[in-house]
């Protein structure tokens, strides 16, 4: 049973991955970062569909980094069904994207995310703004986190 | 054969007109029978020439009818229109169908085989030519659907062929002694303006509605034409239902009429209008033989004569009043399909935009950030000039990705998202020279002054962009400069808000000129700075979005200075 809180991240970027997943690692956060490579293996991982609950347990899960055009299942589909489950309705849910575009921020926030982020290149260190959101919601908003029954403090 | 006075006349209504259907019916049994295709390949081909053939009979048999409600005249002489109208239709190999059925109705009323054979002649020899003139000069069947086809069509059909079949046929008649020769010259007249009228008046309705015989008109559309043939009809019979005694008197009446006829020209189509002409031609020819009747000869045959101008004339503005509004209707439609189409264009234009930016930005976001995890992962293990490579590498893929942000801008700025709202202009400017300050490298080094500039309405974002990328631009030739100073000021002119943007930097080439506001056009000096040369092409595709004008002057040495305009709303 793993204990440490768990980070989603969802996106069908490879080297985006790789980047964020190191840059989390680097902040020493005590949390387990979990990849999704697209839509539907991350309803897959959080239990809103079959055939995954057992993967990860989805109240390890304290906050999903999604990804917004992503293909076949959009991120936005993906926000729209954790909205609707029950079990999930409350956790954070942080887009990102490498669109800029009003339109896109505006259906974000509509859709019931809790942040947009736009992809950018860091000055300082490699997926560093990954790393930031990281550490905000694990150590800074956990008295917020409704769902994280299981998770050990950091 | 149609309207004469005269010898020629008296012999039409002398005969008597046998049974139409007796004499159709061979030229039904006969055709098929010159055939050596297959039986339904013959009836295809063969059904319409049969019918050319019947209806031309028919007609000439009506016309001789009409001949003898009263023995000078028929009015309108339809087989003309039916001849030319078959061959524009059907093609000029549909001839020997005219042929045979001008013959047939000649020789079964009067006349010797002789002069019958050169009035049926005259006849097709004027549908021929009238047909050809048609297709060749005036787009064929389509003549109706441009006005300057169908006044080609007037002048070619409607009055130069038309003169062959008279010619011919006055002339066979008084060869064979059966009109005077001093009568020729008025039975010609009335011989022609009967062709004119059926040339003009039956040709366009046979030939339109055989083209299109769809009718797609809602319940309000079909009562409206509905009630104006009812007007049509009524008035139509009412001024041609009696025979004016001195000629003049009452003639001014049938121009009644035209407005009646333009009416359903510019409601509806040609093939309607030229519906309503004839319509006002059966009714006017059958009111007024009804009333002449009671009339004598000669009044009631110069009647006749001026209803055959008259519809002659009515045919010809209404045709070419109903294709003009069908060309505007047309031009209507491939207008707004081309407007379409341009949205469409734009709006994937900017889809595409979008989505090569998010593709580009992934691969050059990991260029950049593996060249930072190798330097500092590997980076005590590299030499200098590798590392300084790797760098450099680092660097590119920053300004890739900075251009790609400008021109993601640059198809944004022309976007019409957002309201436009009353602006504070020096509030705007003055927090665009904030972020500046801040965000630029050197932008703390500058000295900014920002002027009372004019309210306006615009959208903010965009705006905001403008004053942004000016400033940015000026801070950017600033440099090597002691002090720094860039003004900000504006002012109002008659019609417009003017806004400028002046440094004391390099300037630019004033040869120059606009072009510094073309995409990707780097001014010289701002070369070596970072730049991606869209910042002024972004302000200047925002201000004209926004009706407004933007102009830049330089003298190469002492600064530069760039204006905007926007337009005021308060004046029009």
């Amino acid at each position: 049973m793993n204990l440490f809180p768990g980070i989603l991240l969802v996106d069908d970027d490879d080297d985006y991955l790789y980047i964020a997943r190191r840059a989390i690692e680097r902040t020493k956060l005590h949390a387990e970062v979990r990849i999704a490579h697209d839509g539907t293996e991350a309803l897959r991982m959080l239990g809103l569909k079959p055939g995954g609950a057992e993967t990860v347990s989805p109240f390890t899960v304290v906050v999903v980094l999604l990804d917004l055009r992503m293909p076949g299942v959009s991120g936005w589909d993906v926000l729209r069904q954790i909205r609707e489950s029950e079990r999930t309705r409350a956790l954070p849910v942080v887009m990102v994207s490498t669109s800029s575009r009003p339109e896109d921020v505006v259906r974000s926030y509509d859709s019931g995310a809790n942040s947009y982020v736009v992809k950018k290149l860091d000055a300082g260190y490699p997926g560093g703004f990954v790393a930031e959101m990281a550490r905000y919601w694990i150590e800074l908003n956990q008295p917020c986190r409704q769902a994280g029954g299981q998770t050990a403090p950091a | 054969m149609q309207v004469s006075p005269g010898a020629a006349a008296e012999r039409r209504a002398t005969g008597r007109a046998p049974g139409v259907g007796l004499v159709a019916a061979p030229v039904n049994r006969t055709l098929p029978a010159h055939l050596s295709e297959t039986r339904a390949g013959s009836l295809r081909r063969f059904a319409p020439m049969a019918l050319l053939a019947v209806g031309y009979f028919l007609a000439a048999k009506l016309g001789l009818m009409l001949a003898i409600v009263h023995a000078s005249a028929t009015a309108v002489w339809p087989p003309t229109g039916i001849a030319l109208a078959g061959l524009l239709l059907l093609g000029a190999r549909a001839w020997p169908a005219v042929a045979i059925a001008a013959f047939l109705a000649n020789i079964t009323t009067l006349g010797s085989v002789a002069s019958c054979l050169g009035i049926a002649a005259g006849n097709t020899i004027e549908a021929l030519v009238g047909a050809e003139l048609v297709r060749r000069f005036a787009n064929g069947s389509e003549a109706f659907d441009r006005a300057l086809d169908t006044f080609r069509f007037v002048l070619l059909a409607g009055v130069v062929s038309t003169a062959i079949s008279p010619t011919i046929g006055v002339t066979s008649l008084a060869l064979g002694g059966y009109a005077p020769w001093p009568d020729v010259g008025s039975i010609w007249l009335t011989w022609w303006l009967g062709d004119v009228g059926g040339a003009l008046v039956v040709a366009p309705v046979i030939v339109l509605w055989a083209v299109d015989r769809s009718v797609h008109w809602s319940r309000a559309r079909a009562w409206e034409a509905a009630l104006l043939l009812v007007v049509l009809v009524v008035v139509s019979a009412a001024v041609f239902g009696r025979v004016p005694a001195a000629g003049v008197t009452g003639q001014p009446l049938k121009f009644l009429c035209i407005p009646l006829l333009t009416l359903v020209a510019y409601r509806f189509d040609p093939r309607t209008a030229a519906t309503a002409v004839l319509v006002v031609g059966v009714v006017a020819v059958s009111a007024l033989l009804r009333a002449g009747l009671a009339t004598q000869r000669g009044e009631l045959n110069w009647s006749l004569l001026v209803l055959q101008v008259f519809l002659a004339v009515s045919a010809t503005g209404t045709l070419a009043l109903a294709a003009i509004v069908s060309e505007r209707a047309r031009a209507d439609v491939s207008a707004r399909a081309s407007e379409a189409s341009l949205r469409e264009a734009i709006s994937e234009l900017e889809a595409f935009s979008h989505a090569i930016s998010h593709d580009l930005r992934s691969p050059i976001a990991a260029v950049f950030n593996y060249a930072a995890v190798l330097e500092e992962e590997a980076g005590a293990r590299l030499d200098p000039e590798s590392l300084r490579l790797l760098r450099r590498m680092r660097g590119s893929a920053a300004a890739a990705s900075q251009l790609l942000d400008q021109l993601v801008k640059y198809v944004w700025a022309g976007s019409i998202f957002g309201e436009k709202v009353p602006l504070d202009m020096s509030a705007l400017a003055r927090e665009a020279c904030a972020e500046v300050t801040v965000g630029m490298e050197d932008g703390a080094a500058v000295h900014f002054e920002v002027q009372e500039l004019p309210p306006t309405r615009g959208r903010a974002q965009l705006l905001a962009r403008v004053l942004h990328n000016l400033l940015s631009n000026a801070v950017k030739f600033t440099r090597g400069r002691d002090p720094r100073r860039v003004v900000i000021s504006g002012r109002v002119e008659e019609r417009e808000y003017v806004y400028s943007v002046s440094d004391n930097g390099v300037g630019f080439d004033p040869a120059l000129g606009e072009a510094v506001f073309q995409p990707f056009r780097q001014l010289a000096a701002g070369k070596e700075q970072a730049g991606t040369g869209l910042g002024l092409a972004i302000a200047a595709r925002i201000v004209r979005r926004h009706g407004g004008r933007v102009g830049a002057e330089s003298d190469g040495v002492n600064g530069a200075l760039f204006w905007f305009t926007l337009p005021r709303e308060d004046v029009s």
